[in-house]
Order: C-alpha cells, then sequence, then structure tokens
C-alpha cells in the first residue's frame, strides 16, 4: 500500500497526511464532457478509512469526481478523461479494469434512496448473490451484519421478508447503505446521501457514517455544509472544476486559506 | 461595521445580527470608556458621590456582558458561522468578558474615593504619595481603552498590535510605583491603610491594561485567525514586523 502523505493547498501551505494511509491517489486528473473541461487538474490523495467531504456550488465537479472513482462516468458517452486514479496502488482507469470489480470494491449511494422491490432481506443480498454467494446461512449472517452495521437491525428484524418499498425515506436510505456494504467494498462513495431526508433521519445517517469509518473509505458529496463539518475527517472545496483546498476539515472550517474557500463556507458566495 | 475582514453575506439577516453584535460591543466598550472618566473625575475631584454612581452604574455594565453572551449563543445556534464569522463570536465572547472585568476594575478606583472621603481622618486623594504614578496609570488605561475599542471597531490588526508596548510600559510604571509606595509606607506606617488602597487601585489600572491587551489578542485572531497568546518571543517579532 502507498504511504505518500504530504499534499499542498494552493498557498503551498503544507498539511501533513503522513499519519494516515493513502486509499486513492488522484493524478493529473481531466475530465470533459465534449468540449468542456468539467474537471481541471485534480490532484489529490484520499486517506484510507477516513470521511472525506467534497464541497462546493452547484456544478463545481464534485459529484462528477465522485463518479470517477467508480467510472460511473463511463457511461456517459461524452466523457473523455486524462491522468489517473489508484485505488491502493491500481490503476483504476486501465483498459484491463473489470467495472463491475471495481463496483463491487467501490459501492455507491445515491442521493435518492432506490431499493428494489424486494424484500428487505434480498434487497440486502442482491449484491452478494450477484457475486456467487447461494449460501443460505452465509447471506443470513452477512444480512444480519449489514444491517446492523446500517443501524437498522433492531428495526426490521422481525420484518426481514416485508417489501423495502414500505420503509420510511431514512430507512430506505440506510437499507441501500446496508445493501452497498454489505458486499464488504473498500471505499463508499455517498452522493447526498441525506438531501432527501428529514432532519432526524439526516442525523442518524450522519452517524452511521461516523460508525462506518472504522470498515470503509468513505468520500461524500455534500451541499450542507455543517454535514461535511459534521462527518467528516478531510475535507475539500472544489470551484468550476478545480480542487480550490483540501485540507482537514476542522483547518478548513475555522481558518481556511483560500479567500474562494472562506467566501463559499460563510455564505457570501456569489 | 466599519472594516473589510467582515463583508456581507448572501443572507441579510445573518449580516443584520453580526452588525448588531458589533454595535452592542462598542456601545458597551462606550459605557466602560465613560465609567473610567467618571471614576477618573472623581479621583480628581474627591467626589465620593460621583464615585458612588460609577459603583451603581457597574451592575449595567454586568447586565450587558450577559445579554451580548446570549446574542452569541442566538447567533451560534441559528447561523451556525464558520472561518472569520465563527473567531468573531467567539472573540466577542471573551471581549465582553474582557469589558465587564474592566468595569469591576474601575469600581475598585471609586471604591478607594469613597474610603478616602468617607474615613475618620479624610484627605484629598491628591496628596498621597503614589497619586502621579495612579494618574499616568489611569491614562494610559485610557488611552489603551480607546485603541483596543478603535481596533476592534475597525478589525485592525497593525493598530491592535501597537497596544503590546503600551501594555509592557504600563507593568513598568506599576512596579515603579510599587516600589516607591512600599518605601513610603515603611517611613510612613500611620499612611498605610491609604496606601494599600492607592496600590489596590493601581493594581486594578494595571488589570485594565492587561484586559486592553486581550482586545487585542482577539482582534488579532479574528483578522489572522492565529492566537498570539502565549507564543514565543521569536515569533511574536515576526508577527509584529509583519505589521510595522
Amino acid at each position: 500500500m502507498s504511504s505518500v502523505h504530504v499534499v499542498m493547498d494552493h498557498q503551498n501551505r503544507q498539511f501533513n497526511l503522513s499519519d494516515e494511509r493513502v486509499a486513492i491517489e488522484v493524478k493529473d486528473w481531466n475530465l470533459y464532457y465534449g468540449q468542456k473541461k468539467a474537471l481541471n487538474n485534480i490532484n489529490m490523495l484520499l486517506p484510507e478509512k477516513r470521511v472525506t467531504a467534497f464541497i462546493g456550488p452547484s456544478g463545481c465537479g464534485k459529484s462528477t469526481l465522485l463518479r470517477c472513482f467508480n467510472r460511473m462516468n463511463d457511461l456517459v458517452d461524452s466523457v473523455r478523461t486524462e491522468g489517473s486514479i489508484r485505488l491502493h496502488g491500481h490503476n483504476i482507469m486501465d483498459k484491463r479494469q473489470n467495472v463491475s470489480i471495481l463496483r463491487r470494491k467501490v459501492g455507491m449511494v445515491f442521493q435518492k434512496p432506490n431499493p428494489f422491490p424486494k424484500s428487505i432481506f434480498e434487497n440486502v443480498a442482491y449484491g452478494l448473490r450477484l457475486a456467487g454467494e447461494n449460501n443460505r446461512s452465509v447471506l443470513e449472517n452477512k444480512v444480519e451484519w449489514a444491517l446492523k452495521g446500517a443501524g437498522l437491525w433492531n428495526e426490521v428484524k422481525d420484518r426481514l421478508h416485508e417489501n423495502a418499498m414500505g420503509m420510511s425515506g431514512g430507512q430506505q436510505q440506510r437499507l441501500v447503505i446496508a445493501r452497498a456494504i454489505a458486499i464488504e467494498p473498500e471505499v463508499l462513495l455517498l452522493d447526498e446521501p441525506t438531501s432527501a431526508l428529514d432532519p432526524i433521519s439526516t442525523l442518524s445517517i450522519e452517524e452511521l457514517i461516523f460508525e462506518l469509518k472504522e470498515k470503509f473509505t468513505i468520500l461524500i458529496v455534500t451541499h450542507n455544509m455543517q454535514q461535511a463539518a459534521r462527518v467528516s475527517d478531510y475535507t475539500a472545496f472544489m470551484y468550476m472544476g478545480d480542487l480550490i483546498e483540501y485540507t482537514d476539515t476542522d483547518t478548513l472550517f475555522t481558518n481556511p486559506a483560500q479567500k474562494q474557500t472562506e467566501d463559499y463556507i460563510t455564505g457570501r458566495f456569489g | 461595521m466599519d472594516t473589510n475582514v467582515i463583508t456581507p453575506h448572501i443572507s441579510r439577516r445573518y449580516d443584520q445580527k453580526l452588525e448588531e453584535l458589533f454595535n452592542r460591543i462598542l456601545a458597551m466598550g462606550g459605557q466602560v470608556e465613560s465609567q473610567m472618566q467618571r471614576a477618573f473625575d472623581a479621583l480628581r475631584h474627591n467626589d465620593a458621590l460621583g464615585a458612588k454612581e460609577v459603583i451603581a452604574y457597574d451592575r449595567f455594565i454586568n447586565r450587558q456582558e450577559s445579554s451580548i453572551d446570549e446574542l452569541c449563543i442566538r447567533i451560534l445556534a441559528v447561523q451556525q458561522p464558520t472561518a472569520v464569522d465563527l473567531r468573531l463570536i467567539m472573540s466577542a465572547i471573551h471581549i465582553v468578558t474582557d469589558l465587564e472585568r474592566m468595569g469591576d476594575e474601575i469600581t475598585k478606583m471609586a471604591r478607594m474615593v469613597m474610603n478616602l472621603c468617607d474615613s475618620d481622618n479624610p484627605c484629598d486623594c491628591q496628596h498621597v504619595a503614589g497619586y502621579n504614578h495612579l494618574v499616568e496609570m489611569v491614562i494610559c488605561a485610557q488611552d489603551m481603552i480607546k485603541i483596543a475599542l478603535d481596533a476592534f471597531a475597525h478589525l485592525d490588526a497593525k493598530k491592535a498590535l501597537t497596544l503590546l508596548p503600551k501594555e509592557a510600559k504600563a507593568d513598568e510604571e506599576y512596579s515603579t510605583a510599587q516600589k516607591l509606595m512600599r518605601e513610603y509606607m515603611m517611613q510612613n506606617p500611620e499612611k498605610i491603610p491609604a496606601m494599600l488602597d492607592l496600590l489596590n487601585t493601581l493594581r486594578a489600572m494595571e488589570r485594565v491594561t492587561d484586559h486592553c491587551l486581550n482586545i487585542a489578542e482577539h482582534v488579532f485572531y479574528i483578522v489572522e485567525g492565529s492566537d498570539m497568546r502565549h507564543i514565543s518571543a521569536e515569533r511574536l517579532a515576526e508577527v509584529t514586523n509583519k505589521y510595522a
């Protein structure tokens, strides 16, 4: 595993990630939608088993960057990329990379919960079955583990075979997280995971994110800055495809180095 | 707010709250300034009644502290400030405490005036040894209060740093006066009660200058984001050179 760990922000102010192990290394990364450059020369090291938040105004490229980590952008015809993204040292953009295997390693949860119209149990077991696991007791154990990990077990243990579509929005989102972690990915991508939820469900997802970082590297895109401040260890601020500032969350929210970051997080942007 | 450090937000309500906070702290500072002037006048004119009013007025300043603290708590809860705004709120909470304590110290001078006027053997404050040192110290404290409040009003780190040498000079003045007064007390033991009152007041004025320096440190923190309290002499020299 690589262990490179000094990152410079735009003012060449150093912050030290020397105690961290690097999960993902993004190097000279550019992404184009047709002629339009959506990500501009992104360089960053994403630490393992930490929560890294991406913040920035709409259209700044944070979701586009997040989708690069499991190659979701491959599904968009006009996308062209340059540079490299290494997951634990392996270039995920390599043509020989099996994308299905990559997506097993890098799970993703979207803004709106998207459970399958199946039972709660089958929703969580779905990825495991796809991966070839059919042993009933193994499936039961893993589903229970994932539901416990997603903080949902106590609420659903007596109705595992009921349809998941009958759950509340907050429960559905936690179910989707359980489905994502059931196959034990290395990285979990969360794209605005709570923007469709009420405040209490949001807090329970945030609490869950805090617990999940024990096992997974978590990258979260959020429009809610307070959420980024609450849940993340590191925060990256992006603007118009540039990575403006990337540092530990405490520093970014108390004493950012860049004026653009300051203006954005203090509500002066625009 | 007459400053380039706190620029307008998208939310006008947020700006209004910060403006209100600024204005209320400056108003409280103005009250402390005026309390100091009234205590000084009472000292110069042996005015026991004026001194009594200064003491009564302190309650009003104390109430300001609680009310500004409440405003800070409301802003923290509702606006969840970050970066320079967060530093402003945190510093505001400290600054009002400093102002409130300055008020307490000023009442000590008023109490001394009342003691000297009301004692069995009343005497003019002006004829007590050390009076001139006390006057010097009060003038220095008044000057420092004004600079501290100006530095806060404009969030002017350069101006805030000018309080560093002034505070060091006030410390020296206090130490010299203390030494002289101790010698005077040994030679004139009958004056000891009055001299102790005077020493206590000198100490209070020295504390006022300390609180002014605290305010300067908070202004520096709001502007620069770095804490100049308890830093090494070398680092402090670096910082002051930057603003020289």
